[in-house]
């Protein structure tokens, strides 16, 4: 009987059970892909570190090194499982050519390190997550550029120096847990032996080395670094940890999972709002009934239940469909992670993870239903037998009066005067409209921010034309100060201004010496907005980036303790910025510089109105060599490239989801309010309104609600927004984000769209009224 | 008097629903000239409702035609059918069929306000003289639910001639109403079609039929009879005698 039950109430609500098969499917579909992302990436990750051997700390130098010291130290020092000194040739942008038809500089930003394959631990691993072996004239080239440049295997790539060229043929693409991300701007290319001695031997490029420690208890992490940081050992250049990699390789495919995961969330709410809506309406119609099953004995709880298991029924057959649709959607979410990190086989547990996610998005809707099924209590049997409907409460108020209204014509006035007086029934369609415009507007006016000029405010660097970068190593002293005499003598420079980035000794609260990377110039000259105070004016004072003042525990005014030039003095902050560049740990101040401190120069150049950047770009490009040059919009492609495109994916996802939404809620909002409405419109269509005349009226009352709901929609991405964003962006240094909104796209663009798709869908959704006839109405 | 409304060899048969495949109008032909006050009587599912939704565009008839001013409406589109149903028909139901949401003087302005064809200030005016004559000019701004079904059926009928139609359609307007406001209704209808309205309703009740000048009689589905009640029509007091002439027809017919 129930089953028959439920069958012919299917059949009588047939749109409202799809749709609201559709939102929890979607629901569950969602969460199970977000939980399963984030289970594939631990679980993935920590494959690929297991295979790859990562180590627990490195320390890169530019310079040479002394192995039998370190080895000696690594030896006597209990800590050190196993270490190794790593030798990289640096081959310059300008000298790299990469694929067949490209041009030498095509490399961008990144710098390009030729390795061998390591023998112990970090191990650079290929496509199927095995160690990278390749053969003579072959090379094993990062896939950061597979998907950049779209390089294939049996492409080439060219070292094309004075003196000195080298031709590979691509064998294979590299998977490294240490450089896999795009956000860091070093990657290695695996060579055979051989070829990396001939390269070696040749003179091109600088040679650095990376000093890599595994250690016998990982937890142990800061006292080695400690003992490190004390000894006398190769320094000139980062110290990065394990977590710190992990944290950069989880970046991009983290913040995916947890959008899909919000979104899931917001939808979720909407199918409980629309099922809340649906139980109400149900209880509505069956009043009677109801009141007759109460009157012959049957009890609350008995009622409720044959209601409920309709819910039930509806709720697993939508999070089954949402499950099996999250395995076929899997590829699609897990491009990325497949690509860069590679699948591993999961456990039990991180199986279930997926199943958990859909099954708790069905535990949630019951539970809700059961929530609003309790208003059966509230039912009197009397009552409803004797009214026979739950009635709308009071009536509805006579104003606005038409006969006052000068303005609007009479269809728009009904409409208006419907949502004045039904308010309530209009407060759904309101909220999922706010919803799905939160939904859209975040992510795209998050994805203008990163793209925007101002988002350098966010990466610790000052806005300018150009920029030019040069590593610290061999004549770079020389190559610096012929780089600003250009500049000097440059007419179509308006001013520049030069950082140098050096490695200082920071005193800990404990006494303890930690390295800490400060940037050292001029710092007036090109803008840069603080979170809090300012720029370091004299030289007493120092500025620090937002992840240094969060782990350093410190604010505007803390004193900071540096050893310079072997003693200690202590800077007092003068503000803190953000930065999401260097792991988000930098710092700036107005410090004497000694040469060997210096890691790299970095020289921000403004153009006079009038002259031509790229020209200007392409020109510093070939005389600055081995500078790098680049425009800030190439600068920021190129290091969130990749975070780009995955928020390109997200801003699709979301616009989708939110028409998606919009269109349903609409469809099945109008029907609805047609079928209740069929009485009214009937007596209009009687003394004669045309179908046009109620097709306005009902298309207005959508349009009006969804307007309200942009505006609300809209400003609450303009202030929430950017505070979901700078939770998400918190942990890679930036913390308060403010949108840089294009207007035309979030005011015109993206509003357009939601409102023709809700016009549409109104428009096609009010078919029905045509079957709308006063002659059906006798007994209204 | 020149002829209004004439339905030809008028059938409506229902392809679904309730009365699927049943024909509830078999070739109906009427005439119905300017100014005339006709009634259609016969028993419940004879047809008459169909028939005087057929006749004013309401619901498509089946075969036939239906022509109002020499027209043949069963060729108008939808939107000339509301048009027609806007300024030349008025309608008034047997349930009070009044928007909830509007006072009752908004619910008689509606369709004026619609049409456009005067001012404002006239419709409103035109409004306030239908409620006077029909006395309920102190409840212009009530609510639909602040009133009596009386005074609601009131409105409805001041609705109905807000557009100065040619022609009024009553669907049982008394049906809902007690004898003494069912009186006091045909009297307005009266006056009304005294004035120039042609008027066409639908009544089970003798009594409401008596006040009409031409009864029609219905027979499942077709127009079977007719009596001429004007020969009483301008004698006073002769409302008795009206009523048993129709009594005795009726009675003639079976019913």
């Amino acid at each position: 009987m129930l089953m028959r039950m439920l069958r012919r109430d299917w059949l009588r609500n047939k749109s409202i059970s799809a749709a609201l098969l559709v939102f929890i499917s979607l629901s569950a579909l969602l969460a199970s892909s977000g939980a399963n992302m984030i289970a594939e990436l631990s679980s993935s990750l920590g494959a690929l570190f297991a295979k790859s051997g990562v180590p627990h700390y490195v320390q890169m130098h530019a310079g040479e090194i002394d192995r039998a010291a370190i080895d000696r130290w690594a030896q006597g020092n209990e800590l050190v499982r196993r270490h190794q000194a790593a030798e990289m040739i640096k081959v310059e942008d300008a000298h790299l050519v990469l694929g067949d038809g490209a041009a030498p500089g095509s490399g961008g930003i990144m710098d390009h390190y030729f390795v061998k394959q390591n023998r112990t631990f970090d191990l650079l691993l290929d496509l199927d997550s095995q160690p990278v072996q390749v053969k003579r004239g072959e090379i094993a080239v990062p896939v950061y550029y597979k998907q950049r440049d779209g390089l294939e295997i049996g492409d080439k790539i060219r070292i094309a120096a004075p003196g000195f060229a080298m031709e590979f043929r691509i064998a294979d693409f590299v998977r490294d847990a240490q450089m896999n991300p795009s956000i860091i701007h070093s990657k290695r290319f695996v060579v055979r032996d051989a070829d990396f001695a001939r390269l070696s031997g040749s003179g091109t490029g600088e040679r650095e080395y990376l000093l890599e420690f595994q250690l016998t208890d990982p937890g142990k992490l800061g006292e080695f670094r400690t003992a490190y940081e004390a000894s006398n050992l190769p320094k000139l250049g980062p110290a990065i940890d394990h977590t710190l990699f992990r944290t950069l390789n989880a970046l991009t495919d983290g913040l995916l999972a947890a959008v899909i995961l919000l979104v899931s969330f917001l939808i979720g709410t909407i199918a409980l709002l629309c099922l809340r809506f649906t139980i109400l309406a149900a209880i509505e119609e069956d009043y009677r009934e109801i009141g007759v099953m109460k009157a012959i004995g049957i009890s609350s709880k008995h009622i409720r239940k044959l209601y409920l298991a309709k819910y039930v029924l509806t709720a697993a057959v939508a999070s089954v469909i949402g499950y099996a649709a999250s395995l076929l959607l899997h590829p699609l979410f897990t491009r990325n992670i497949m690509l860069y990190i590679g699948t591993a086989p999961k456990g039990l547990v991180l199986q279930l993870v997926p199943v958990a996610a859909a099954a708790f998005t069905f535990a949630i809707v019951i539970a809700f239903c059961m929530l609003t099924l309790r208003r059966f209590d509230r039912i009197s049997a009397v009552e409803a037998l004797r009214s026979g409907a739950a009635g709308e409460g009071r009536p509805p108020g006579t104003k606005p009066a038409l006969h006052r209204n000068r303005t609007l014509s009479v269809p728009v006035f009904l409409a208006v005067k419907d949502i004045v007086s039904r308010f309530k029934m209009y407060r759904m369609l309101l909220l999922v409209f706010i919803i799905s415009s939160f939904i859209m507007l975040v992510p795209v006016n998050f994805f203008h921010t990163v793209q925007s000029p101002g988002f350098n405010n966010y990466m610790g660097i000052e806005r300018s034309d150009l920029r030019i970068d040069l590593q610290h190593a061999g004549s770079a002293g020389d190559d610096y100060r012929s780089i600003v005499a250009q500049l000097e003598n440059d007419n179509d420079v308006e001013k520049y201004a030069a950082v140098l980035v050096s490695s200082f000794k920071m005193v800990g609260d404990d006494g303890t010496l930690e390295n800490m990377t400060v940037e050292v110039g001029d710092f007036a000259a090109f803008p840069l907005e603080y979170m809090q105070g300012s720029a370091p004016s004299r030289a007493d004072e120092i500025a620090l980036s937002y992840l240094n003042g969060k782990e350093m525990e410190k604010k505007v005014g803390d004193p900071v303790r540096l050893i310079v030039d072997g003693r200690e003095i202590t800077l007092k902050v003068s503000g803190i910025y953000q930065d999401v560049t260097n792991g988000g740990r930098t710092a700036k101040a107005a410090l004497p510089v000694r040469p060997d401190t210096v890691l790299r120069y970095e020289i921000a150049v403004d153009l006079k109105p009038g002259a031509d950047v790229a020209d200007k770009r392409d020109r510093y490009a070939q005389a600055m060599h081995p500078a790098k040059v680049t425009d800030l919009a190439g600068y920021m492609a190129q290091t969130f490239g990749n975070t780009l495109e995955q928020l390109k994916l997200v801003t699709r996802v979301a616009t989708v989801v939110a028409l998606l939404v919009s269109a349903l809620i609409t469809a099945l909002f109008v029907k609805m309010a047609v079928a209740k409405d069929a009485g009214q419109i009937a007596i209009m269509k009687s003394i004669g309104f045309s179908m046009l005349h109620v097709r306005i009226q009902y298309v207005t009352k959508a349009l009006l609600v969804l307007v309200a709901g942009i505006a609300v929609g809209t400003v609450l991405s303009n202030t929430a927004g950017p505070s979901a964003a700078g939770v998400a962006m918190s942990f890679m240094g930036a913390a308060r984000i403010t949108f840089v909104i294009d207007p035309l796209q979030a005011y015109v663009l993206y509003p357009a769209l939601l409102l023709a798709a809700v016009t549409v869908t109104a428009l096609v959704s009010l078919a029905s009224i045509r079957k709308v006839k006063m002659s059906e109405m006798n007994a209204t | 008097m020149g002829v209004l409304l004439e339905a030809k060899e008028l059938s409506k048969s229902y392809a679904s629903g309730p009365n699927d495949g049943q024909q509830v109008l078999k070739k109906v032909n009427l005439q119905i000239r300017k100014g005339e006050f006709i009634a259609v009587m016969g028993p419940s599912g004879s047809g008459k409702s169909t028939l005087l939704f057929n006749l004013s565009g309401m619901d498509r008839a089946s075969s036939g035609s239906v022509t109002f001013g020499g027209e043949d409406i069963c060729s108008f589109s939808e939107k000339r059918l509301s048009d027609l149903r806007l300024t030349k028909m008025g309608f008034i139901f047997q349930h009070i069929h009044l928007l909830k949401n509007l006072s009752l003087f908004d619910n008689i302005v509606l369709s004026a306000y619609l049409a456009k064809r005067s001012s404002r200030k006239s419709i409103n005016e035109r409004a306030l003289e239908y409620m006077r004559k029909s006395g309920i000019d102190e409840l212009a701004g009530k609510s639909i639910t602040q009133v009596s079904g009386g005074q609601l059926q009131r409105v409805a009928i001041c609705r109905a001639l807000i557009n100065q139609p040619e022609i009024v359609f009553g669907d049982e307007p008394t049906g809902a109403l007690n004898s003494k406001s069912a009186g006091e209704i045909m009297d307005l209808l009266a006056d009304i079609n005294e004035a120039g309205t042609t008027i066409l309703l639908v009544t089970h009740d003798v009594k409401v039929a008596a006040k009409t000048e031409r009864v029609l009689f219905m027979l499942d589905g077709s127009l079977v009879a007719e009596r001429n009640l004007g020969k009483y029509r301008k004698e006073k007091g002769d409302v008795k005698a009206r009523e048993e002439d129709l009594a005795g027809w009726l009675s003639n017919l079976g019913l």
